[in-house]
């Protein structure tokens, strides 16, 4: 619904502007008639909205334009298309950092986790409301996947619950704004996508998502006093914890920080690439596994062919992205739509503001990985041309697809939480609660878009 | 005739098991490369080559598997909302682009390989590895995903033709949400 508004009000500017300025855009028009973009955009539109498959539409696309359009016979082409993403180097840290977030999620790495941070934070007003972000913040450090995050918080944050006065729908609202964390604290997927799509730095935009992901931490904590204040929701005979059960606690966080120590680590001090330090991550987790005795066979190879479930469905979506744009490229179009879009009579931030609304309208239907290597491709030359950074606006598109991850009525983290609940009650609980969190996450975009320094600070202080 | 479908059934299954060795080939490859280089003072001057022929053949190897488990990308907003009838005819046009698509990347890849081995060429890397061997190995991969989408695209139609939608239905509509719970679930109950 969001969606075809935002594509609507999209349609109209454009249409509007280019009957203003029509000129800036046609003087730079390459061999291709207009009216062959509609025909290609109106069937873009029938595949997407008739089901069918992302990979195939994007391709089928490709072929459709190549074989009317391009002048190269593209198909000697063909097998070199599908051969670049396949052997991609950076693309190698994709599969490894999901195959390392499959292994935590079965070994159980997260119980202790939760229980430690309880004990240092369960005091503050919201007590274990705050656990919830931070553990899920702590464990996105080292998992990938938003889901996965919101998935094994919740099986272990969720009983914690059962015996408390904590109103469900902040717990369930608090949990899934962690999960929203997954992809933006380093090491995230969907950076290395964006990296190798844009031919960015993936270690940069780590850095870059350091300033954000503590701000949007923040604003959560601070939502989180700010909802509670004055309230008491623990256990009666809560006991206060004492500095002896504190400093135990302390042993429960050195698996998870050694894993950390090993990622983040390894990248930022660049001992090592984000895909060697993803090697090293899986090899950790699977220490880690073996010391806890929770590594099994059956379990390594469950969580291997699940990583190569996920991958696959990537790469095909890839595949068809890589040959639309090879023909795409071939014909000149992101270039023209790059110097058409800025040649439009509407000041740059707007452009801006139109492509974030673009991205949070699309959200609503689209799973974001899909919704990345669709987009980027066409909308990154824009961007860049507009002389936007191309590191921060990384960061912003991965702090969007977050915020699709948990916007009603469409975000899997929500349904996933809602599928956990112990108690039954309808999703709607799910949706009232995430609502603020969701607002502070908006805030947080809205403030790096005033202030991209947040983002980019740490990359040029590490450059220089 | 399903006898040979639940052969080519059994075959992606595998397939994705060999992908998901695949990515644990790559761990152990590039962890190694980074003890060697670190510790005693040499590389193997192949990892990255090595490490991207994995990801191509796992990625490759998947694909089959990834579509009889309906784990492909699509947009079912609108499908979803639709009678079943119509949502039927939908699935089948779904894959048949899917189809047509898969022949493309099969020839394509295919033909790449062949290529390969009429020019004897080799990577840059010290192993000088021909490319034909991993190459005919990823074109395999697209190979078999343009077999199960026949296979698949043979099962639906005949589905279609008996007036069965709701057997199409379960052959190919999206996995919703539900099965992406039930998957999290179980994987994370498994290790209690």
């Amino acid at each position: 619904m969001i969606a075809s508004i935002f594509a609507l009000v999209l349609a109209l500017v454009i249409g509007i502007a280019s009957l203003m300025g029509a000129g800036a855009g046609a003087g730079t028009g390459g061999a291709v008639p207009l009216w062959a973009f509609g025909v290609v955009l109106a069937i873009f539109l029938l595949l997407f909205a008739g089901g069918i498959y992302i990979g195939a539409a994007l391709a089928a696309l490709a072929l459709i334009g190549g074989f009317t359009l391009a002048e190269r016979p593209f198909w000697n082409f063909m097998g070199e298309i599908l051969w670049a993403p396949s052997t991609n180097f950076v693309l190698v840290a994709v599969p490894l950092f999901l195959l390392m977030g499959e292994i935590m999620l079965r070994a159980g790495l997260s119980g202790r986790l939760f229980r430690a941070l309880n004990v240092w934070f369960g005091r503050l007003p919201g007590g274990l409301l705050h656990t919830n972000i931070l553990s899920c913040s702590v464990f996105s450090a080292i998992a990938g996947s938003s889901v996965a995050t919101a998935a094994t918080m919740g099986s272990v944050a969720l009983p914690h619950f059962e015996k408390t006065r904590y109103p469900p729908k902040l717990v369930l609202g608090s949990l899934a704004a962690g999960g929203a964390l997954g992809n933006l604290i380093p090491p995230g997927i969907t950076f290395i996508v964006y990296g190798m799509l844009t031919e960015t730095s993936v270690g940069a935009l780590y850095l870059a998502a350091v300033g954000p992901s503590v701000l949007v931490v923040l604003l959560f904590i601070v939502l989180i006093v700010w909802l509670t204040w004055g309230q008491s929701y623990a256990h009666e005979d809560a006991a206060r914890p004492d500095w002896r059960a504190r400093l135990a606690s302390l042993v429960d966080l050195v698996p998870t920080s050694i894993l950390i120590f090993l990622v983040l680590g390894s990248i930022y001090t660049g001992i090592a690439t984000p895909t060697e330090s993803a090697a090293m991550g899986v090899a950790g987790a699977l220490v880690l596994g073996l010391v806890d005795r929770k590594l099994t066979l059956r379990m390594l190879h469950e969580s291997l062919r699940s990583t190569a479930r996920v991958t696959s469905m990537i790469a095909l979506i890839l595949f068809g992205a890589y040959f639309l744009n090879y023909i795409m490229s071939s014909l000149g179009v992101p270039q023209m739509l790059a110097s058409f879009l800025t040649g439009l009579p509407i000041p740059g931030w707007l452009l801006m503001v139109l492509i974030i609304g673009f991205y949070l309208g699309l959200g609503t239907v689209m799973e974001g990985m899909s919704m990345i290597i669709t987009t980027i491709p066409l909308l990154f030359p824009v961007v860049k041309s507009l002389g936007y950074d191309p590191i921060w606006f990384g960061v912003i598109v991965t702090m969007l697809v977050e915020i699709a991850m948990i916007s009603p009525p469409d975000g899997t983290v929500l349904y996933v939480l809602q599928g956990m609940r112990r108690k039954p009650g309808p999703i709607s609980d799910m949706f009232h609660g995430v609502l603020p969190f969701l607002g502070a996450y908006i805030v947080a975009v809205g403030l790096l878009v005033a202030m991209p320094s947040i983002a980019l600070w740490l990359p040029t202080a590490v450059r220089s | 005739m399903s006898g040979f479908w639940r052969v080519l059934q059994r075959a992606s299954e595998h397939a994705v098991s060999v992908a998901g060795w695949c990515y644990l080939a790559m761990t152990a490859l590039i962890c190694f490369d980074i003890v060697a280089r670190r510790v005693l003072g040499f590389s193997s001057g192949a990892t990255s080559e090595l490490s991207g022929y994995l990801l191509g053949i796992g990625m490759a190897w998947g694909l089959a598997g990834t579509l009889l488990d309906r784990a492909h990308v699509r947009i079912d907003l609108l499908v979803q909302k639709l009678p079943l009838g119509v949502r039927a005819w939908l699935h089948v046009a779904a894959l048949a682009v899917l189809l047509v698509v898969a022949g493309f990347f099969a020839w394509g890849s295919a033909s790449l390989a062949i290529d390969s081995y009429q020019l004897h060429a080799t990577d840059v890397s010290l192993l000088r590895t021909p490319l034909v061997l991993p190459q005919a190995l990823w074109a395999a991969g697209f190979a078999l995903f343009f077999v199960i989408a026949l296979g698949l695209c043979a099962r639906v139609l005949a589905a279609l033709a008996g007036r069965e939608p709701a057997k199409v239905e379960k052959a190919l509509g999206t996995r919703g949400y539900q099965d992406e719970v039930a998957e999290t679930l179980e994987a994370t109950r498994a290790r209690r």
